[in-house]
Parts: structure tokens; sequence; C-alpha cells
């Protein structure tokens, strides 16, 4: 007696495949088959050719405790475990900026405002907080308002870490407007790299953050000093109104002109102060989705005669590795469970602490206070542990039918910022509709035949050529 | 826009009442502008865009089967997962 270890099944969107299914179990082992297989493992009649398929990669057992059913257990294990120490911490030394971005996710206030920044007893609090919270890799993420305001308090955090911790990293997310020779030196070490904004064009980056034409042009000055300076230790993302899409081949111009050939292609998100001035981005539309593919379809083209500095979408090269790599698990927003505010962690410019950037924007918002305790008071476990109700998708009523439930993850403070709570069920969120799409387009992806596609996925995927799709095929 | 009433036989997939009021919930959240209703072993379907329904016919039928193999399966899931966390 052999038991199949539980399967979900999706049917090719694309009518073109015929009867193609995509089936998947919990740890992510995927293969596609027809409507025949469906049948026989729903009434139980696999025949010895699907049970031997089956059984060679690990997705069935012959009796509890048999290697298969050890594997597969520790493969569940590896995914479910919870972290000891954070390895993700964001700090939001101050909250003001110099800019005034209209859709600016991040809450901040005027670059003259008093009382937003961390006092000296604040940041004592911080070291102590990190010390004893903190594993050795931890990677600390500096974020405001426009944290590069108080380059002396970023430079004290760093030390600190790099004294106590054995391999921090640091990530400075700048706008980029001014560059100090204090930031060019923190930029320059080899544990620190920058994070920009860059929406696309010139002309749309200026249209939506920098406004006058003299801003812009300091900021591309800046944006060239620092990938000089940090030898190309430098990611931008592009923020675009699905409304006004800037020309695809003008935003993969100007980003392979600073040198940056992987792409984190996101629509105006729905947090904070973009929530009150683009009541429109509440819907993924599907001019957003033919954008992506569209835009995916011309790296894939940019790709087909390079040798060196192919270009990616982020994300779907995330999407790709979560479908193919059992061990991936490291990107916040894709992961179940989703152990926010346990391994991942936002101290505010006032000593609160939250989850996410994005539980904090909620509450700065006025939406929901989802603040898991203070530097003053310590992590309140009670709210801490709250959180968790949802952040498992194998729980979730609908997730756990969904074929790429484990490639998938599970975002409560997404769904409570766009519809002000956490149970609607998850094919009606933006969530599950963006990442279904995205998830059906990486497989669409990976079972292509097309040498053009595949040399792109085999990059991606950091394989040496293109891979047997066969392989995959029952 | 016209409306017509499909029926779909569920005899076949051996569900409960529970668990066909479950897929009968499901297709309700997936197709709201559709109504299902249960009757003995068979689905009404109130079709209001008649160009909708292969799909709504597709969706029902798959709906069946999942929750027919979930039901199978259940306690397979739940012995790993007891297993899992103890």
């Amino acid at each position: 007696l052999t038991d199949v270890f539980p399967l979900r099944f999706r049917r090719f969107a694309d009518g073109s495949k015929g009867d193609s299914i995509l089936f998947a179990n919990e740890v992510g082992q995927f293969f596609v088959s027809g409507e025949p297989f469906l049948e026989r493992l729903v009434c139980n009649k696999l025949k010895s050719s699907d049970i031997n398929y089956l059984s060679k990669r690990g997705m069935s057992s012959k009796k509890e405790g048999d290697l298969n059913y050890a594997a597969f257990l520790s493969r569940l294990a590896a995914r479910t475990r919870r972290p000891g120490k954070l390895s993700y911490v964001i700090l939001v030394p101050t909250l003001r900026c110099d800019l005034a971005c209209s859709y600016c996710q991040v809450s901040r206030v005027a670059e003259k405002a008093k009382g937003f920044d961390w006092t000296k007893q604040r940041t004592a609090q911080v070291f102590e907080f990190l010390d004893q919270n903190c594993g050795d890799n931890v990677q600390i993420e500096f974020q405001g308002g426009e944290p590069t305001l108080r380059c002396d308090i970023i430079a004290e955090i760093m030390q600190f870490c790099r004294n106590r911790f054995n391999s921090p990293l640091f990530v400075i997310c700048t706008n980029l407007s001014r560059v100090s020779e204090e930031l060019k030196e923190m930029a320059a070490m080899d544990d620190v790299l920058i994070s920009t904004s860059l929406d696309g064009s010139k002309v749309n980056h200026q249209k939506q953050r920098t406004i006058s034409e003299a801003v812009t042009d300091a900021f591309c000055d800046n944006l060239s000093a620092m990938v000089e300076v940090t030898n190309g230790r430098v990611s931008a993302l592009p923020t675009l109104d699905p409304n006004d899409l800037p020309d695809i081949g003008d935003i993969l111009d100007i980003y392979e002109k600073f040198g940056m050939y992987s792409i984190f292609l996101r629509p105006i998100f729905y947090h904070g102060f973009a929530r009150k001035r683009h009541p429109e981005s509440r819907e993924l539309d599907q001019k957003w989705s033919k954008y992506y593919k569209d835009f995916v379809e011309e790296i894939m083209a940019r790709n087909y005669n390079r040798t060196e500095d192919l270009l990616e979408e982020y994300y779907l090269s995330l999407a790709l590795k979560k479908l193919t790599r059992l061990s991936e698990n490291s990107h916040v927003d894709l992961r179940t469970p989703n152990w926010l505010g346990y391994d991942h962690l936002l101290i505010d410019y006032d000593g609160q602490l939250y989850p996410s950037d994005e539980a904090r924007m909620l509450a700065r918002s006025g939406q929901i206070d989802l603040s898991i305790g203070s530097l003053d008071s310590g992590i309140d476990e009670e709210k801490r542990a709250s959180l968790q109700g949802r952040e498992f998708n194998a729980l979730d009523p609908w997730c756990s039918s969904c074929v790429y439930q484990s490639a998938c993850g599970s975002d409560p403070i997404d769904d409570l910022a766009r519809y002000g709570r956490a149970d609607v069920p998850r094919p009606l969120t933006a969530f599950c509709q963006k990442n279904m799409s995205v998830f059906d387009f990486a497989i669409e992806l990976l079972m292509s035949e097309d040498e053009r596609v595949q040399k792109s996925v085999s990059y991606w995927l950091s394989l040496p050529s293109h891979f047997d799709q066969k392989d995959y095929l029952l | 826009m016209s409306s017509t009433t499909k029926r779909v036989d569920t005899g076949s997939s051996g569900l409960s009442e529970e668990k066909l009021a479950e897929v009968i919930h499901r297709l309700s959240i997936l197709y709201p502008e559709s109504e299902f209703l249960i009757s003995g072993e068979t689905i009404n379907i109130l079709v209001h865009n008649k160009e909708s329904w292969p799909e709504i016919k597709q969706a029902t039928h798959d709906q069946l089967l999942r929750t027919k193999y979930e039901r199978d399966t259940e306690g397979l899931r739940h012995k790993l997962y007891t297993r899992l966390l103890n």
C-alpha cells in the first residue's frame, strides 16, 4: 500500500496547452500531467507507473517512517521551524525627509521638523535591543524618512554591529538627493549596500519624485557616484503608476546605464500616504499584468544574445526559485509561516516596535496599531503571537487547496491595509491575485520550449544551461 | 443579458451534504454573479452570463474533485502534521 503525499492541482490557464494540469504537494515538489492522472488520483486508482514516478521523486511512501516519509517531514519541518533570533531589523533613526513624494509609502515629516529623530538615550536603547535579540548574520536596514539626514547615528550603529556580530550586513535606503562625504565613506565598505528608488525614465522619476530638473540631475549624478563608490552595490526599485506606465525600453535603458540589472517592478503600493492620494491603487488591474509580462518579454529579448550583464525582474526570479528550490525561503513577503516580529522587526523613530514596515505605515495612517511593543517596555509577546494566526498559509482553507501554497506566502498586513480585515477569502485579495498571476507566468516560462525563454530562465535559476522539462512531466 | 439554469450531478463524487455545502460556498465566492443551490445530488447553477458557463462548469467539476480528494487525504495530512509538531 502506497500513500501519495497530498497533492493540489491547477489547470493551465492557457488553453493551447491542452489538458495539462499542474500538481504540487505541500513541500513544493511539482509535476505536470493530464486529466486521466487527476481522475486516477482522486479515485485512488493510480497505475504502477504513476506510483513509480512519484516514489522516485520522494512524493509517496510505502510505510510510515520510510526514507521518503522522513524526507518529506524534514522538508516540511525546515520550512516551518520558528527562528531563534532576529535576522533582519529595520531602523528608522529619523522620520524627517527632504522630499515629499506624492505616494511616499514611508511616513515622513518635513526636514526641519523637531522631535522626530532618535535621541542619544534612544540610540543607546537600540544598541541594547540589538545586542540581546539579533543573530550573528543580522541584516540592518536604515529607513526613514531619509536616514542619511542622520549619518552620525548610522555610523554609530554600524560600528556597534561590527564589534558585536560576526557578519552583519547593512542596507541604507536613501533618495540620493544629497550625498555627503560621510555617506560615501560608509557606502564604500564591503558590508554596505545602497538601496534607492528610480522610477523608470528620468522624466517619470522627476514627475513622481524629484519635481524639479535640478533635483533630478543631482539625483542622477549622486546615483552614478554611489555606483562607483560601492563598486556596483546599489539597487533601485521603480514604483510605477499603473495608470501612467512609462515606456519599457526607457526603464531598462536607464537601469542598464547605471549598471543595475535586477529590477523589482512594483505598482504603487496601497500603504501610508499613498492610500489617500491614489485610491485607484486598491486593485491590481489587467493593465499592470500585461505591462509586467511585456516587461519580462523585453528582458528576455535583450538577454538572448548576451553572455554577461543579463537582466532579471526580481520578483519573477524569486517566484521561479520558490517553485524549484525547496530550501528557498528568504523573502519576507513570500514565505510561510511568515515569522514577522520573530526574525524580522522594525524600530521606529519613537522607539515603537513593528513586525514590518507596512505595519508601521498602517499605524501612522491611523488604520490600526500593529505595534508589538517598544524599546521602553520590550516585545509584547501576546501581541506578537496574535499576529501569527494568519501567517501560516497551510492553515488557510483556500491556500491549503492551492497548488502554489508552499511557494507562496501570507501577508495579512497587506490585507488589513486594503480591506480593513485579515480574513478576506484569499482569492479575493490583491496579494493572492498578484501571486497567482506571477506563479502561473513562472510555470509557463519553466515549461516553455522556446530557447529565448530557456536562456533567461536558466540564468535566473543559476543553471549551467537550459534544463530538461521532461523531468516535470508525468 | 439572459439567465439560464444549469445542472451538475454530484452523485459520483460521494460527498456528504456538509461537503457539498463547502463546494457551493467556494463557488459562490469565486463566481458571485452566479447563484448556486443544492437539490439532492444536483447543483443548480443560475448563470447570468452564458459565456461564463464553460469556466463555471469546469470550476464546479474541479471543486468536487478537490473536495473529495481532500476528504480522502485529510487523515494522512493530519498524521503528517501531528508527527511534525510532536
